[in-house]
């Protein structure tokens, strides 16, 4: 909420700051809201000044306006597709991770979500010579896995540790710990362009653990945290050109389910077993893209569930091997 | 001075230019959910669940609304309208936007002319991006103050004729928590249609939003919508079949029709398995 301060214009004097807070005007959108003349009659101010002021709040609080063209120039030409070193992953995404997006990773405990991301980070950081940030809120993220692969590889011991540098892991204890890195990165990215720090993909490991605190909470608080985190996320996104890539338990459900979206059909109803990402339906529209993934036996089955590009249901399987996932 | 307007029944120099200006037609903009056309001023809901095609379908219409109608005497079949497209859930992307323009111009017959080779298209497409406006929203106030800019936009640019919202539930749940309150759903969605409207009612632009499903009070109540604004005039409601892999339902409601239209998803976007005659 930006409140009405000196600093926004001069014009905003002691004076007419007092008096607007008086009948009640503490934020921008208040200032907005309010009927011009009504305005002129509370600060005192010439007509032609508080038109002046509301201009100068609506250019600086609204949404950045960009063309559709400017748009496109600026995707073609900041944006990249990540490769994530597996080949079939990368045939199913279309060339690899679109930076601009949130990717999800979801499936039931055990199905090699933590092995798909260690495998996806190893690789960027080894082929692409990419930094990358692991945010590991569990608090497990193993470099011994990491480096037990990059071993099976028979990759040289120097390239080893450099791989394993760029790899960096970052713990979360809660929420609030990931917002302000969040912010910390936002403003990072932000401001060095050097290779050193180029960065173009995050994972975070893992989405649920981080909101088991609010599991039992009833004033809505978690999901309008999410809702923030989510909001935060996507403005880095597309702000900074980075893909985030999530990690999110699913759960099973046992349901017999009516669907009559034709009224002609008869009624029938089927019992069926549904997987569905955990953290709330709010949450199921937020990523752009949903992996679901499946265990079995030694291979992973990796299908889409959500996107705005690949067709749904599009699947691809994966091996798990002692170098990973290929 | 709005007093002085009601006694006098004056109008401010805007009010005058927009009540004569003509901005572009959207009554072709989809032959198959808008049999009569879409008309200046009407309000279109498009909710669904979870990759149901809302933004896909969002995407179709500004495809077709932003392609000219024609390029050097060949028939492309847009609409050369301007659109802004209010993003807060930021599953719009411009290069799906474009791969439909593609697949339209390339549909609408012209990669079979010699004359229009894959620079053409690439010039073709480029001028109508042109015409669309992004406003990428992060939180609640701020799109508030959007909308406060947008009487800005439309007036600078004669040609907008399409707003569209993706979507409007974006900052539902952080508004709770920084209002200290909870709102019903709905009336939070008729605060924002509302709010919306008084800055866009005199442009006579048309305003497609899109909701997710679950969006909506418990107890709902369909026709309590008192005074001009926060009526919406149709709804699309998209729904995919259980089970199935590619095929969804839409239901379409305006004041007095309701129909069901089955459909699936293809790479340039949808493809409805009834009224081809259309075309």
């Amino acid at each position: 909420m930006a409140r009405l301060c000196k600093e926004m214009n001069s014009l905003f004097s002691e004076f007419v700051l007092k008096n607007l807070r008086l009948c009640g005007f503490h934020t921008v959108v208040d200032f907005l809201e309010e009927n011009p003349e009504n305005l002129v009659r509370i600060t005192k101010l010439p007509y032609k000044d508080i038109v002046l002021l509301r201009h100068n709040i609506i250019a600086n609080f609204s949404a950045f306006q960009s063309s559709g063209k400017t748009a496109y120039n600026e995707i073609v030409t900041n944006s990249a597709m990540v490769s994530t070193g597996i080949e079939r992953l990368d045939a199913l995404l279309g060339g690899g991770i679109l930076t601009g997006n949130i990717y999800e990773v979801c499936g039931l405990s055990g199905s090699c979500k933590t092995q798909l991301c260690l495998t996806i980070a190893m690789n960027i950081a080894l082929s692409l010579k990419q930094k990358v940030y692991y945010i590991d809120a569990k608090l497990d993220f193993s470099s011994r896995r990491i480096f037990s692969m990059l071993e099976e590889k028979q990759i040289a011991e120097t390239d080893v540790t450099e791989t394993l540098k760029r790899i960096e892991v970052v713990r979360i204890k809660d929420l609030y710990q990931l917002f302000s890195f969040l912010h910390t990165l936002r403003e990072n990215l932000a401001q060095r362009e050097l290779e050193s720090s180029f960065v173009r993909v995050i994972i975070l490991d893992s989405l649920p653990a981080v909101f088991f605190s609010f599991l039992n909470d009833t004033n809505n608080e978690g999901i309008a945290l999410k809702s923030q985190l989510a909001n935060t996320m996507k403005h880095i996104a597309l702000e900074c050109h980075v893909a985030f890539l999530l990690v999110n338990l699913a759960s099973r459900h046992f349901d017999e389910i009516e669907n009559l979206p034709d009224p002609d059909l008869t009624v029938s109803s089927v019992q069926t077993e549904v997987v569905k990402p955990a953290l709330g339906k709010q949450w199921l529209h937020i990523p752009s893209t949903r992996l679901l993934l499946k265990k079995v036996e030694s291979q992973v089955h990796v299908s889409i569930i959500k996107s705005i590009n690949i067709p749904l249901c599009s699947s691809c399987i994966l091996n798990i091997k002692d170098e990973g996932l290929v | 001075m709005d007093s002085l307007q009601s006694h006098l029944g004056a109008e401010s120099g805007l009010q005058l230019l927009s009540r004569l200006e003509n901005r572009p037609s959207l009554i072709d903009l989809d032959n198959v959910i808008f049999e009569s056309g879409l008309l200046p001023n009407e309000i279109v809901e498009i909710n669904g669940d979870v990759s149901s095609g809302k933004t896909l379908l969002v995407t179709q219409f500004l495809a077709k609304c932003l392609l000219p109608k024609s390029y050097c005497g060949i028939d492309i079949g847009g609409l050369n309208a301007g659109a802004v497209i209010i993003d807060t859930d930021h599953h719009f992307q411009v290069l799906k936007l474009v791969t439909i323009m593609e697949a339209y111009i390339a549909r609408s017959g012209c990669s079979s002319n010699s004359l229009v080779d894959a620079n053409t298209v690439e010039s073709i497409i480029k001028d109508a991006l042109d015409n669309l406006t992004i406003l990428h929203c992060y939180d609640g106030v701020q799109l508030l103050i959007t909308f406060h800019g947008l009487k800005n936009i439309l007036s600078c640019n004669r040609n907008i004729s399409l707003l569209v919202l993706d979507s409007v539930s974006a900052f539902y749940w952080q508004n709770t928590l920084n209002n200290n309150g909870i709102h019903k759903m709905d009336l939070y969605l008729k605060k924002i249609l509302i709010s919306l409207q008084k800055h866009i009612h005199e442009f006579k632009v048309s305003v497609i939003y899109t909701k997710p499903l679950y969006f909506q009070s418990k107890v709902h109540n369909d026709s309590n919508v008192i005074g001009k604004y926060g009526k919406i005039s149709r709804q699309i409601k998209l729904q995919k079949v259980l089970n199935s892999v590619n095929l969804f339902y839409a239901h379409i409601c305006d004041n007095s029709n309701r129909k069901v239209l089955s459909y699936e998803i293809g790479n340039d976007g949808f493809h409805w398995h009834v009224a081809q005659e259309h075309k």
